[in-house]
């Protein structure tokens, strides 16, 4: 077998081919190990705050132990997923409209300087406005409903898209465009196969900052005038000291960010594989 | 002294002019040319009294010190920059920079390709043919075409990120081409090359040049570079810029690399040396 193998390569390799399958067992179990090893921290990590939980007898109201959390999903499930599937809904909209809005203001500014000019000002007080402070504001104007929870969601998410596409837009290569220019295209052309695609690394990049803070917007909205939503479930549950539910509706949060996340992030592969902007 | 010794050399026509663009001799012609940049206290003469003409089939190189205002010459004659800048007379073909670039008569080369990266070659070659407003006339040769010209037979579906300085700059050259321009700009545009790479695109650059018909004007900071390629040299002082000397480059054509290694070669190349010394 050994003569038989690989008759090119040098003199030394057939006993080191022979070892080769165990070697690669073992190979495939460092592999395994690798992808699970983040999980299998995750879980020892939970084995031991339950341990902690019960050994030490900490009270359900201050720490509860994760089989307290599980159980209390599972009462409460109807009504969790209910406030997971509101949360996400709201999110979605004020991202869906941040977006718009953002890319289309960001167009505006970077073919008109006198726009840009005119607004920016004003944006930049919109900015630096805390949601906290205006949400209730938009309570008083547009009741318990979910107008101004998407407007919060908004308010977090435009600006990381605004601020980046208009980056994306203006900072192409001042010699490409003499190309384009001396190829006698229109402005509109500059912008569409020029500009356009440019920002688009941009874009997705800024949505790393816009998706997780169009979630936390949301959450915001809801805590401080809902109905339904994990952000009131929270208030709901905290104010009846139900701690291992207020943790459950937190992790739950958390998985709606972090799903917001890695969709932008898959997207970004996808869309843009030319380039990926690093932050 | 500005406006020194030009001898137009009159080169035999080629035969096969298919282009419809009258034959008259002259590509380029600049007369007593002033630009000033910004305005106001911001205000900078960059280049001054510049006389210069580049006849058809011909290659000009420009020389000069840094800041001395090649680039922004080059942009004036593409017609790039604002009319309010430019006095004196240019004109590209007989027209105006300005009509001169919008009828697709002008193409440039930069020191970076400037390729778009999210096109494949080929689309980044056809990039201007995309955008060009007005334009009737189909293009002679295919992209396809145009990159085997410049070398780069069988790369049309790669992304400029899989291509090396070298072959980024060819695929730059055949987008530029695929306008086929009657005037061709470039600015150091083999700069950012080494030395060997530099060599191999003098000669491809020669080459292509015998088949398009195009006129260059080519910015550089190798002397050996613009002897080689051009068939007068024009040496600029600075602050501002202007043209201090105008040194005919009469070797026969086509011409090989070994040229470089003539004594005639260095005897150019030291009295453009001793001419930039002499205008700092
Ligand atoms: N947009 C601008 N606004 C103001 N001044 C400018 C502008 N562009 C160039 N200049 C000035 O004009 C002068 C000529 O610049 P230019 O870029 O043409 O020089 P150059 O000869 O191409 O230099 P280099 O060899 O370094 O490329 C410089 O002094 C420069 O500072
Ligand atoms: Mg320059």
């Amino acid at each position: 077998m050994t003569t038989a193998a690989a008759p090119t390569t040098s003199v030394a390799e057939p006993p080191v081919r022979a070892e080769i399958p165990p070697a690669a067992r073992a190979g495939l179990l460092l592999r395994v190990f690798r992808i699970t090893r983040s999980w299998l921290v995750l879980g020892s990590a939970v084995v031991l705050w339950q341990v902690v939980v019960e050994v030490f007898g900490i009270a359900p109201y201050i720490l509860p132990a994760p089989s307290e959390m599980i159980a209390s999903f599972a009462d409460n499930a109807g009504l969790f997923l209910d406030g997971l599937l509101m949360t996400t809904l709201m999110s979605l909209g004020g991202f869906g409209v941040a977006l718009v809005v953002g890319v289309a203001l960001a167009v505006l500014m970077a073919r008109s300087a006198l726009f840009e000019e005119l607004v920016y000002p004003f944006l930049n007080i919109v900015r630096v406005m805390p949601t906290v402070a205006v949400a209730p504001l938009l309570i008083i104007w547009f009741g318990r409903n979910a107008l101004p929870i998407i407007i919060c969601s908004f308010l977090i998410a435009v600006f990381p898209i605004l601020v980046d596409v208009a980056h994306g837009l203006t900072s192409v290569d001042e010699d490409l465009v003499s190309v384009m220019k001396l190829a006698n295209a229109s402005e509109l052309s500059i912008l569409l196969h020029v500009r356009i695609p440019n920002a688009l690394p941009y874009l997705f990049s800024s949505f790393r900052v816009a998706a997780p803070g169009a979630v936390v917007g949301a959450l915001l909205g809801e805590f401080i005038g809902a109905r339904r939503g994990l952000g009131y479930l929270i208030t709901v549950y905290s104010a009846q000291l139900n701690t291992a539910a207020v943790f459950v509706l937190a992790l739950l949060s958390c998985l709606v960010g972090i799903v917001f996340f890695n969709v932008c992030v898959w997207l970004e592969r996808i869309v843009v594989p030319w380039r990926t902007v690093v932050r | 002294m500005p406006g020194a010794s030009q001898i137009t050399v009159s080169r035999a026509e080629s035969s096969t002019g298919s282009s419809a663009v009258a034959r008259s001799d002259e590509r380029v012609r600049l007369q007593d040319v002033c630009i000033v940049h910004g305005r106001g206290d911001q205000a900078v003469v960059a280049v001054e009294g510049v006389d210069m003409h580049v006849g058809a089939r011909e290659i000009v190189s420009i020389v000069g010190h840094s800041g001395c205002g090649k680039s922004t010459l080059l942009r004036a004659i593409a017609g790039l920059l604002p009319n309010a800048s430019v006095q004196g007379r240019i004109s590209v073909m007989g027209r105006s920079p300005d009509e001169a670039r919008r009828s697709g008569l002008i193409s440039m080369v930069f020191q970076e390709s400037v390729l778009a990266p999210w096109r494949t070659v080929e689309r980044n070659v056809t990039l201007p043919l995309e955008v060009a407003r007005g334009r009737t006339r189909t293009p002679r040769r295919t992209a396809s075409e145009q990159l085997e010209l410049v070398g780069l037979k069988g790369y049309e579906k790669r992304y400029p990120k899989q291509l090396s300085g070298g072959q980024r700059q060819r695929v730059s050259l055949a987008r530029a081409l695929m306008m086929e321009p009657e005037v061709l700009l470039m600015d150091e545009p083999f700069g950012a090359l080494d030395e060997i790479t530099r060599d191999e695109m003098h000669s491809e650059l020669l080459r292509i040049w015998e088949t398009t018909h195009v006129s260059i004007v080519l910015v550089t900071h190798s002397l050996a570079e613009a002897i080689f390629l051009s068939d007068r040299v024009v040496v600029m002082s600075s602050h501002p810029g202007r043209v201090a000397d105008t040194i005919e480059v009469d070797f026969p054509r086509p011409r090989r690399t070994d040229l470089k290694d003539s004594p005639e070669f260095s005897r150019i190349a030291h009295r453009i040396r001793v001419s930039l010394e002499h205008n700092r």
